[in-house]
């Protein structure tokens, strides 16, 4: 193998491993949002963010690294995908700033208007 | 390169004006992400020390505050790494491969930190108390490890090392010496310096309001002085490296600091003018100590200074933006300095707070001048490597972007970050307003233990 492949290799495990754990959290932002009313789908929030918590950060760390790992093994690639798909990447992150805020604010608060209004932030991902 | 097109320049502008406002709010949070865990396990390792309950009390709300900065941190740093790649691939495509290998370590840092800190977080009740406070070691080493590799990245664009051009191709590519260039130790160390004094200084403002509000009880007091002695510590070690900085600047990038003092005619036994303000060519309104520039830089009071007139105007970074960032970040410094050596002496002589309520205001006023010493410095280091993106190498305005609409980028962004702040601020309010549990008095009084000041 080349170290072209070898570096190709490390990316594809990487947006495997994202695809899977991110994508779990992307699941339960999703039945987050249909659990159903305020009251009858407390107990099902409060078990997601319970579930999801300890492992978030670390699951959402793989798209970090995948986009590290491709700037370094692939920069002009790289470069020229990111600068000509800025607007769906835009939109990208900020759908990562809304989700990732909207579950930490989400924690410390006990109000159900700002729940909701954290809560969709949470759900929120294009 | 040619002349800029309006379209280049615009995109220059708002990318730069994107930049800044990423980096300048992510460095802040990324400072606490850093320090906090440093302090957090302080406290719980006080209070395995000591057994007394308020430490074990502040180290679980200083673990709550950590948790909402961290994952903000977390998110401002991804949009980081994507905006390399849609606002510079004039940077990243020719050298994403030389300054990448630090960005793909500090991805493995952030992994041991993201896993430690959620061991760390929720193992409250499972872990017995020496695990649990293990379990945040790795958090704190990480945390000064990924800043330690960003920074490097940062160095590398001041002091670029590790490739070869020939033709305009970039060969010879060597990322270990490209992390390692001559001015990553000084950089380096001065950001992590300044994120534990921006951590420590911050959460001591936050109890010197408390204190002055009245809230005078062992608690308040404790965690007062835990982040104040924090921050004091690392306060003459910040001014012995800003010395260091400023030679290596002196050295490595002359412009910088002709820009910093604002010496616009090269001279020998060149004078520190202290305050004023730089007006066409010459500072107003300042205080001139003779000879003090040479000695400062050089420690030589007869060395020749370099001015802005050995570089050709088109080079020259922002002058006044260059020099009022660098007075202000020194002048808090000092100011810093100045409070930490009163405390020192207070609790040295009497082991307690100094008793002057404008002490507490002095340590208030400390926490935001932290944050706003810090980003002055980074306005010297950023704003002073410019026209250049890589110094000396590549000029920022040939690794901008040339796709349209740049600005409109911008505009979102300010409104997101203005939510995200909103929402920073909201959150930690709520974790600093639950009510505090029943704290213990301390069944055996140890006599090292803080005596309340009134």
């Amino acid at each position: 193998m080349t170290t072209a492949e070898v570096v190709l290799a490390i990316a594809w495990l990487a947006v495997t491993a994202y695809a899977l754990f991110g994508g779990a959290d992307f699941g339960a932002g999703m039945w987050d949002l249909l659990a159903g009313g305020a009251r009858g789908g407390a107990a099902q929030r409060r078990l997601i963010e319970h579930v999801i918590g300890p492992v978030w950060e670390a699951n959402h760390v793989w798209v970090i690294f995948v986009v590290v790992v491709l700037w370094t093994g692939f920069p002009t690639t790289f470069a020229s995908v990111f600068s000509t798909m800025y607007l769906p990447l835009t939109a990208a992150a900020v759908g990562i700033i809304l989700r990732g805020s909207g579950f930490a604010f989400r924690k410390v608060v006990d109000e159900l208007p700002l729940r909701r209004l954290f809560g969709a932030t949470f759900a929120a991902h294009p | 390169m040619g002349a800029l097109s309006l379209v280049d320049l615009a995109n220059l502008t708002a990318a730069r004006a994107q930049m800044a406002l990423s980096l300048g709010w992510h460095i802040v949070v990324a400072c606490f992400g850093v320090g906090f865990p440093v302090l957090a396990l302080l406290a719980e390792w006080r209070w395995l020390r000591t057994g007394d309950e308020a430490y074990r009390v502040l180290a679980h709300r200083w673990a709550r505050a950590l948790a909402v900065l961290f994952a903000v941190g977390a998110v401002s740093g991804t949009i980081l790494s994507f905006e390399f790649g849609i606002l510079w691939p004039g940077l990243i495509g020719p050298y994403g491969g030389v300054m990448g290998l630090p960005f793909a370590l500090e991805g493995f840092a952030f992994f041991l930190e993201a896993i430690f800190l959620g061991v760390y977080l929720y193992g409250w009740d499972r872990l017995p108390p020496r695990a649990h406070l293990a379990s945040g070691v790795p958090v704190a080493v990480a945390g000064f490890a990924s800043a330690w590799f960003v920074v490097t990245a940062n160095a590398w664009m001041q002091d670029p090392t590790g490739f070869r051009l020939a033709g305009g191709r970039v060969i010879d590519v060597d990322p270990w010496a490209a992390m390692l260039n001559p001015s990553t130790p000084v950089l380096t160390t001065k950001m992590l310096l300044a994120a534990y004094m921006v951590t420590g200084y911050g959460v001591a403002a936050v109890y010197a309001w408390k204190l002055l509000r009245g809230s005078r009880d062992r608690y308040h007091t404790l965690a007062f002085v835990l982040a104040f002695t924090f921050a004091a510590a690392m306060t003459p070690a910040m001014i012995i490296a800003g010395d260091w900085a400023a030679r290596h600047v002196a050295d490595t990038q002359p412009a910088k600091l002709a820009a910093m003092e604002a010496v616009y005619t090269t001279q020998r036994g060149a004078p520190l003018v202290i305050g004023g303000f730089p007006v066409s060519g010459q500072v107003r309104g300042g205080v001139e100590i003779p000879r003090g520039l040479s000695l400062l830089a050089d420690h030589d009071p007869g060395s020749v200074i370099a001015g802005l007139d050995q570089v050709p105007p088109a080079d020259w970074p922002n002058v006044p933006v260059v020099r009022t960032a660098f007075q202000l970040m020194v002048a808090i410094g000092f100011a810093q300095l100045a409070l930490a050596a009163w405390f020192g002496l207070a609790w040295w002589r009497r082991r307690r707070l100094p008793r002057a309520r404008v002490f507490l205001w002095g340590a208030l006023a400390a926490g935001p001048g932290a944050v706003l010493a810090m980003e002055a410095g980074w306005v010297v280091t950023e704003v002073g490597r410019q026209p250049w993106i890589v110094y000396q190498v590549l000029r920022t305005a040939d690794a901008v972007t040339a796709s349209p609409g740049i600005g409109y980028g911008l505009y979102g962004l300010i409104v997101v970050y203005a939510a995200l702040t909103a929402g920073t601020v909201f959150a930690l309010q709520r974790v600093a307003r639950e009510p505090l549990p029943e704290i213990p008095a301390v069944a055996s009084p140890d006599p090292r233990s803080v005596e309340v000041a009134r």
